[in-house]
């Protein structure tokens, strides 16, 4: 696949604030890329660079093999062929939905911008509410507006701000898969801003983990939560709780009287004492393994989270209702995680 | 230099570099040059200015006015703000539309008013009481009929700040067992007591800086009791060149007293800024007057009859007397005057100025004041902050002493030479242009204030948006964020309108042979023997202020205007 976006050594800086570090990140034509990182960790200023809203200190970025960002270049935001998605949706409250739609193409002077406008309406399912005004819409429905204005205009890169941060719980699960289905249907590029990691897991084809204004790993999904790189990258994604174990080498490593294959981060001991970090799930309760005692149990649906407090660790386990607060257990992690630094 | 500009954008750089410029000259400009005069008077221009007997006593006019108007004003408005913001008066939403009337009526008409009505030998009152009871050319009048116009700005403060206050500060008083007085002097009035000072203060330095009643209140009295502002109009009248160092020093003292005395208000009530005014109208419930709604309406009647009822009437009568001395008689009511003043060549001329500069200075204070807002809010200019204060600075400075500088700035021609053939002369002396930009750098305050708080409101992406879809700059602000502008930026534009459109303070000082306006023409007639012709203008003024203000408030639904 050919590169879409290339960013090269980016770097902003607000006065003494340092927020982007030398980022460097390539973007595949038809990828959906995701920006996950805690707040301040340079993401919203990193896609605002690519969008042309802020000009970079230092560093490049290319669209579609152009430098449109560089030493001695600034090509303006609305010369970059882009569509963007704001975390407000930014929805035109004096014009209605149709005229909100139509605006990219009528700039470009298009005649069949209103059939169009309808047509990418259809495509978002907002057919028939062309005349509303914003509003008369609910959230969702202003956020498909959005979406529908940023894509009219067949953009090179499609960039979604916290999309969906505004959304209740339902409605979000809902827009992502639906978002998924038409960014893959149209084949366009994707970068998405987020700080929910469910978010980034389900919508994106590969992400970015962001910390301090530099990338920490860039991997797809799967790897991302099972083999991450650093101990920043294995507890910012899903939840992961540290036990004390021994290396043995080769990725064993033995944790009470369990032993188990693990992934190792970078800079993991290849022997002797280290952490071995291991997610909820992959954690069961049996007859031997690791003593700890229950001291929170919360039924979640599906299954219950049972807080177990052991010596000198405790650890989130899911399991089956039954253990009662302050029962004796045993643990056997099934998989983990050999922390480094 | 190129990549600079491509980042910032040309049209973006023109613009608002452009502002910032306009400001800088014409506002920067008049308040410099008085500084730099004010700075390097001699010792004896300030001998000359505090020697003599008349600018003491002026000096001492001007506190007492101040403070005479701002204790008149608290006395009526705290009460009324009260009754209309926090009890159960009857009939108050009509009431209030009532008494708020003078807010927008300028006090120069007032004053014309009460001069029928209360001058020592003919003043209707005097005459229907039989005797010299009431001397309006006083500093007591002045006071009377100030206070009279200012009153609206006390009462509305207490009664909006009394009606938004979150009801639950209150309701948690009396959870925690205080009792209903208590629980208004010891929550309620300090809660509102913010809004009150800033309105204070507001009506100590309008006192001040007052020209128009003083001026009136003086020109026909036996014993004139002048005070800064007309003190320093006539240096300037009298010897328009020589008179100039002893209007700068006057004007520091007017400025200690107007710009000074609030300021002290102001540092004396201290850091107590609280936010707990919410913007929802949720007054739970009000108090009940019981037997005292009789002696309540009668209160608020008074001030009524007193502040509009009155004055309006004798105007309007006085405006319809064929002969002044003739009385209420059918057969001495005409349109006479109204014919005589509307065909003669004084009456349109004025009008036409005013119309043009009030709508001129408008328009232009708008367009500034939007980008100068715009500088503010959505840039990182530096020195955005700098320009943005120098815009609002002008409201604060009394007119009487922003035109000393426009006419110590601009009553020359400027010469700019760029180069041999590249020159520009900037000659303002007595046109129309020198009236419309004091116009509009006085109200400029209203227009950035509006488009800065519109802009507050505004998200950025909104026109982020736009930009994204392929729009420039200049194009996403036509498209996007001028029109959602669009109520703060009309009700920006009346907010100036108005007050140009009746100005006297600086355009008596400004004005030439050529370029008279409503105002100044106004006070020729009252001045000069045609007393009903000044009645008949008067009365075109109030009408149309009052019927602009409608029009804003049926356009915007309520939200502009009273």
């Amino acid at each position: 696949m050919p590169v879409q976006v290339q960013l090269d050594s980016l770097h902003k800086r607000y006065g003494d604030v340092h927020v982007v570090r030398g980022l460097s990140l390539s973007i595949a034509q038809g990828e959906v890329l995701c920006l996950l990182g805690p707040s301040g960790c340079g993401k919203t200023t990193t896609l605002r660079m690519v969008a042309g809203l802020e000009v970079p200190t230092d560093g490049e970025v290319s669209i579609g093999g152009e430098r449109v960002s560089g030493p001695g270049l600034f090509v303006p935001p609305e010369k970059r062929r882009l569509g963007m998605v704001f975390q407000s949706y930014a929805v035109w409250p004096h014009r209605n939905v149709l005229d909100n739609v139509a605006y990219p193409l009528v700039l470009e002077g298009r005649g069949d911008a209103l059939d169009k406008a309808r047509a990418a309406l259809e495509q978002v399912q907002l057919g028939g509410l062309e005349e509303r005004y914003p509003h008369q819409l609910s959230g969702g429905q202003q956020q498909r507006v959005a979406l529908a204005r940023a894509l009219v205009a067949e953009p090179q890169v499609l960039l979604l701000d916290e999309p969906l941060s505004n959304l209740d719980a339902k409605l979000r699960e809902e827009l992502r898969d639906e978002i998924r289905a038409l960014v893959k249907r149209i084949g366009v590029t994707v970068i998405v801003v987020t700080h929910d990691q469910e978010e980034a897991l389900s919508l994106s084809d590969r992400v970015a983990v962001m910390n301090a204004g530099v990338i920490a790993q860039v991997a797809a999904p799967q790897d991302l939560y099972h083999r991450p790189d650093s101990r920043f990258v294995a507890q910012f994604v899903g939840k992961l709780d540290a036990l004390p174990a021994v290396a043995l080498g080769g990725g064993k490593v033995r944790v009470g009287d369990v032993e188990l294959q693990a992934h190792a981060c970078k800079g993991a001991p290849e022997q002797g004492p280290c952490e071995l970090g291991v997610r909820p799930e992959s954690i069961r309760f049996a007859e031997r393994g690791l003593a700890g005692v229950v001291q929170a149990a919360s039924f979640l649906g599906s299954h219950v989270r049972y807080r177990v407090q052991g010596q000198g660790w405790q650890a989130l386990v899911d399991g089956q209702a039954g253990h009662s607060l302050g029962e004796a257990v045993h643990l056997r992690p099934q998989a983990g995680i050999i922390l480094g630094d | 230099m190129r990549v600079w500009l491509e980042r910032v954008g040309l049209g973006r750089l023109v613009v608002l570099g452009l502002s910032g410029l306009l400001l800088l000259v014409f506002v920067g400009g008049p308040l410099g040059v008085l500084l730099i005069e004010a700075i390097g008077a001699g010792p004896e221009v300030w001998s000359g200015a505090l020697g003599s007997a008349v600018n003491r006593q002026a000096a001492v006019h001007t506190l007492q006015l101040a403070l005479g108007t701002l204790a008149f004003t608290l006395v009526l408005g705290v009460p009324l703000g009260w009754l209309f913001g926090a009890s159960d008066l009857p009939k108050r939403d009509t009431w209030r539309a009532l008494c708020t009337l003078p807010y927008v009526i300028p006090p120069y008409i007032g004053a014309i008013a009460w001069i029928h009505l209360a001058n020592p030998s003919s003043g209707a009152l005097n005459k229907l009481f039989g005797g010299q009871l009431f001397n309006i050319y006083s500093v007591p009048g002045m006071v009377w009929v100030l206070g009279l116009a200012f009153t609206p700005f006390i009462f509305m403060a207490v009664a909006s700040s009394l009606e938004r206050m979150d009801p639950t500060l209150e309701e948690a008083a009396r959870i925690s067992g205080a009792g209903p007085l208590r629980v208004f002097f010891g929550v309620t009035l300090p809660l509102s007591l913010p809004a009150l000072a800033s309105a204070a203060s507001f009506v100590t330095a309008a006192s001040a800086a007052s020209f128009g009643v003083p001026y009136l209140l003086s020109t026909g009295a036996a014993q004139p009791r002048w005070v800064l502002t007309t003190r320093i109009y006539q240096a300037l009248d009298l010897a328009p060149a020589t008179g100039r160092p002893l209007a700068v020093a006057l004007s520091v003292g007017l400025l200690a007293i107007g710009v000074g005395l609030p300021a002290l208000g102001r540092l004396l009530e201290g850091s107590r800024s609280f936010t707990t005014v919410t913007g929802k109208a949720a007054r739970g419930g009000r108090w009940s007057l019981g037997a005292w709604r009789i002696p309540a309406q009668a209160f608020v009647g008074i001030y009524a009859t007193m502040g509009v009822v009155l004055p309006l009437g004798t105007l309007l009568a006085t405006s319809l007397m064929e002969n002044l001395g003739g009385g209420l008689a059918l057969e001495n009511l005409s349109f006479d005057n109204y014919v005589k003043v509307l065909t003669g060549d004084q009456a349109p001329h004025a009008l036409f100025n005013s119309l043009i500069l009030a709508a001129g200075a408008a328009s232009a204070g708008v367009i500034l004041g939007t980008l100068v807002a715009y500088l503010r809010e959505r840039t990182n200019t530096p020195g955005r902050g700098f320009l943005a204060w120098l815009a609002a600075l002008p409201y604060a400075v009394p007119g009487t002493v922003l035109s000393l500088g426009f006419i110590l700035a601009f009553s020359q021609p400027i010469s700019l030479i760029l180069a041999e053939k590249l020159r520009f002369t900037l000659d303002l002396k007595d046109t129309l242009w020198i009236l419309g930009l004091a116009y509009m750098v006085k109200f400029l305050a209203f227009p950035v204030g509006n488009a800065r708080s519109g802009l507050l409101a505004l998200h950025p992406s909104l026109e982020e948006a736009a930009r994204m879809s392929g729009a420039s700059w200049g194009k996403a602000l036509r498209d996007v964020t001028f029109p959602l502008l669009r109520p703060n930026l009309v009700a920006a534009w009346l907010l100036v309108f108005l007050p140009a459109f009746s100005e006297i303070t600086m355009s008596i000082l400004l004005f030439g042979p050529d370029t008279p306006v409503v105002g100044t023409l106004l006070f020729n007639l009252q001045a000069y023997g045609d007393p009903p012709g000044a009645a008949v203008l008067a009365v075109l003024v109030a009408a149309l202020v009052l019927g602009g203000n409608l029009l804003a408030r049926r356009l915007s639904g309520g939200k502009v205007g009273l």
